[in-house]
């Protein structure tokens, strides 16, 4: 004894597929439900870039923690408690013209509140998910917070100047 | 595609919801910078003798004077250093201790032109990246210590 819902599932399959039904009927009906999910935009404003300082040649690694004034941030602004895969593209090396020195990019985030003391280590590179929880005043959106830091290791050679690199956040929802 | 169109009609047929999912994505860039210049070296030139000293007599060498100790910070030119120091240091013979309070002075390349210096100050490299530091100071040997050579190790560090 097969089910009626078997019955409807074979016949939709049956209609769908080109061949003919295993009974004649006059009419039939069934219906679908159709959705969408509509978030709100997500935004990411940089707040800051990444500034070691000085650093002398032949010195290594010089370490900036999350905490550190220079330190970088990001605000990610979206759907409240949504959950949003973050990639952190981060270069190995800052350059100054054909010079370089090392760069070992770290990050970490704060789902709650803009506080670095507070922030949870995520990886540079690989992608890794985060939800927005911070209540943005004014809005039905959430703050999610991530903050940029690491270590730059010089080279005894490196010669003087401003070594510079770019580090891409990008986020969905 | 076979699969695919089974599949919508099952869900159809099952009163299961096809949802469509919505995504929203967005990026920001950051610079990242890290100003490298030359390594920073400090060389001692001299130490600072009191020369022979009485019992029961405060001993002073002014930081302009020849017996002063000297160092010469070098590194990056016209880049300023922070220099620290401890205030004073204790001098042993083995037996007994006295204090050494510090006076220190510096000038990018002359002596008598030294200005007195606390530490934590900050002071610039010259166009060729060198600043000099010169200790004085003073002791007291009342307060019943024993005759001898008293002598202790005086930190001085310089960074950018």
């Amino acid at each position: 004894m097969r089910s009626p819902l078997f019955l409807a599932a074979t016949l939709a399959l049956g209609t769908l597929a080109g061949g003919r039904p295993l009974h004649a009927q006059a009419s039939a009906n069934a219906s679908t439900t159709v959705s969408a999910d509509v978030v709100t935009g997500l935004t990411i404003l940089k707040v800051a870039d990444v500034e070691f300082g000085v650093v002398p040649a032949g010195s290594g690694p010089n370490v900036l923690l999350a905490t550190d004034a220079g330190a970088g941030r990001f605000s990610l602004l979206g759907q409240p408690g949504r959950q949003v895969t973050v990639t952190i593209a981060a270069p190995a090396a800052l350059m100054s013209g054909a010079s370089s020195i090392a760069y070992a990019g770290a990050a970490s985030v704060n789902e709650n509140a803009d506080d670095p003391a507070a922030a949870t280590p995520v990886p540079v590179g690989p992608s890794f998910t985060m939800r927005l929880r911070d209540p943005s005043p004014g809005q039905n959106r959430r703050l999610g917070h991530l903050y940029l830091h690491g270590a730059v290791t010089v080279a005894p050679t490196a010669p003087p100047g401003v070594y510079t690199g770019t580090v891409t956040v990008t986020a969905e929802q | 595609m076979r699969r695919v169109v089974l599949s919508l009609a099952a869900a159809a047929v099952l009163g299961v919801p096809a949802s469509a999912t919505a995504q929203s994505s967005a990026s920001a860039d950051a610079t990242v910078s890290a100003t490298v210049v030359a390594a920073l070296t400090l060389t001692n030139n001299a130490d600072l003798d009191f020369g022979t000293v009485g019992l029961n007599t405060v001993a002073t060498v002014l930081f302009t004077d020849a017996a002063a100790a000297n160092w010469t910070a070098a590194g990056e030119a016209n880049t300023p250093v922070t220099v620290t120091f401890p205030a004073s240091i204790l001098l042993s013979n083995g037996t007994d201790d006295m204090t050494f309070n510090a006076s220190m002075g510096s000038h990018a390349s002359t002596q008598a032109s030294a200005a007195a210096l606390n530490s934590g100050d900050s002071r610039n490299l010259d166009g060729a990246g060198n600043h000099q530091f010169w200790l004085g100071g003073n002791i007291d040997t009342s307060g019943g210590i024993s005759t001898g050579v008293y002598s202790g190790l005086f930190g001085l560090t310089v960074e950018y």
